[in-house]
């Protein structure tokens, strides 16, 4: 018993000590869960049972809580909460200042900004307006930078209230306003994901199911063009299928598995794609910036909500590895 | 009520553990389950779990050290012992203690 790895229950709970622990120095963190380890073995050979060994301790997370207080280390969900919402925001500004660009330079409409002003067609509204109306276009930005320049009280509510306002403006807005949806969307996740990961949602079965969805989401395009390629309704080259089929599937399976560079991928992905619509200006120019912005949100909140994973793992490893050999008169 | 209890209660203990477990550690070495079983049976601490977090830090500190010992019966454990610098600050919190300790029996000697 003593030299073996505990029964299940006893490394589940272990696990999810070094996890709770993960940001904790890995030193520390082996030697606290050593003991308990140790206590657990002691524990049953006295004669509890598991149960009762474990209730003894509390829970995993309580443990965790006291190790926190006692090595003085920042309250981990809060602290991973805060950067989280601060990442969404960050790309959601930088995204504000892009679309401020593609609507102001880029963007040929017909559909004047208000009735009374219909110009020729074919104008950008910087060439119809001038740049002291376009920079208008990057007040979108601004809102969405605000919280960062408010006290740390206020940002909450900021944020929420300019994500309103904006939501109002893109329906509001037209045409011009479905340029901004991606960025709507963006200023929602900074707002909503930072407060699901202090309450702890997504913690266990939400967090799985949260993955697959993305990863549905993220290989369709690779199963479509799958299914078009092989139907023959067009045909691609070697490098298209990598491009639109084996890599939008590869990182599928990188999402589902819950894997921070798959969401990285994902988000400058989705980037790409928006750049690109820009610069070819092509051919359904609209849904290749909406969809690529979409691609940036499921990438940009999956990478923000997983954690990374810093702790090695030694606690996995089975008792035998790192005790010392006990001597011949131990039991 | 029981929430206030419950509040004072985890605030006293907070204040004392770490000295109650020096105390211990000074009349004899003991490992983690002996130490934890003593305590939680004298309410002085809530959950055995809670000690083990201390026990790093207070290992950190360099108030304790732990050794490998096998014992008579049974297998090899990590046994904590008080160091030097651990006694010293327990013969610090015991003079503290007996300052405090009569004052804020008197004053509550009326409460019942």
């Amino acid at each position: 018993m003593t030299n073996d790895a505990l029964p299940e229950a006893a490394e589940t709970y272990l696990r999810a000590l070094g996890a709770e622990l993960s940001d904790a120095p890995p030193d520390t963190v082996r030697e606290i869960i050593e003991d308990v380890r140790a206590h657990i073995t002691d524990a049953l050979d006295s004669g509890r049972t598991m149960d009762q060994a474990l209730a003894g301790l509390g829970s995993p997370q309580a443990v965790a809580g006291q190790a926190r207080d006692e090595l003085a280390l920042p309250d981990g969900e809060l602290d991973h909460a805060a950067r989280a919402g601060r990442t969404l925001r960050a790309v959601a500004v930088a995204l504000g200042v892009l679309t401020a660009v593609c609507v102001s330079f880029l963007l040929r409409t017909a559909v004047p900004l208000d009735l009374t002003q219909a110009g020729p067609d074919e104008q950008s509204i910087v060439e119809r307006y001038g740049p002291g109306l376009a920079m208008l276009t990057l007040l979108p930005a601004l809102i969405a930078a605000a919280p960062f320049a408010l006290p740390a009280r206020t940002r909450g509510v900021a944020g929420v209230a300019g994500a309103v306002f904006l939501t109002a403006l893109t329906f509001v807005g037209g045409e011009i306003g479905l340029y901004y949806f991606p960025l709507v969307l963006l200023l929602w996740a900074a707002s909503i994901v930072p407060s699901a990961i202090r309450r702890g949602i997504g913690r266990v079965a939400a967090r799985s199911s949260w993955h697959v969805a993305a990863a549905v989401f993220v290989a369709l395009p690779g199963l479509l063009t799958a299914s078009s390629v092989a139907t023959r309704t067009f045909g691609l080259d070697w490098v298209g299928v990598a491009l639109w089929v084996v890599a939008p599937i590869v990182l599928g399976v990188l999402c589902a598995c819950g894997i921070r560079a798959g969401y990285a991928v994902t988000a400058l992905g989705g980037a790409l794609v928006m750049i690109l619509a820009m610069v070819e200006r092509g051919f359904l120019f609209a849904g290749f910036w909406l969809f690529g912005g979409l691609y940036l949100m499921i990438g940009a909140n999956g990478f923000v909500a997983v954690r990374a994973k810093t702790l090695n793992r030694v606690w996995q490893r089975p008792l035998a590895a790192r005790r010392r050999p006990a001597s011949p008169s131990g039991g | 009520m029981d929430n206030a209890r419950e509040r004072i209660t985890t605030n006293i203990r907070k204040g004392v553990l770490e000295y109650c477990v020096l105390a211990l550690l000074s009349r004899r070495d003991m490992y983690g389950l002996e130490l934890a079983d003593w305590l939680v049976a004298r309410g002085l601490t809530a959950s055995e779990g809670s000690l083990y977090p201390l026990l790093a830090r207070m290992r950190q500190a360099g108030s304790v050290e732990t050794r490998w010992l096998t014992p008579e019966q049974g297998h090899a454990r990590r046994y904590y012992a008080i160091t030097a610098q651990g006694r010293a600050q327990l013969r610090v919190f015991a003079a503290v203690w007996r300052d405090i300790q009569p004052h804020v029996n008197e004053l509550i000697a009326e409460e019942t």
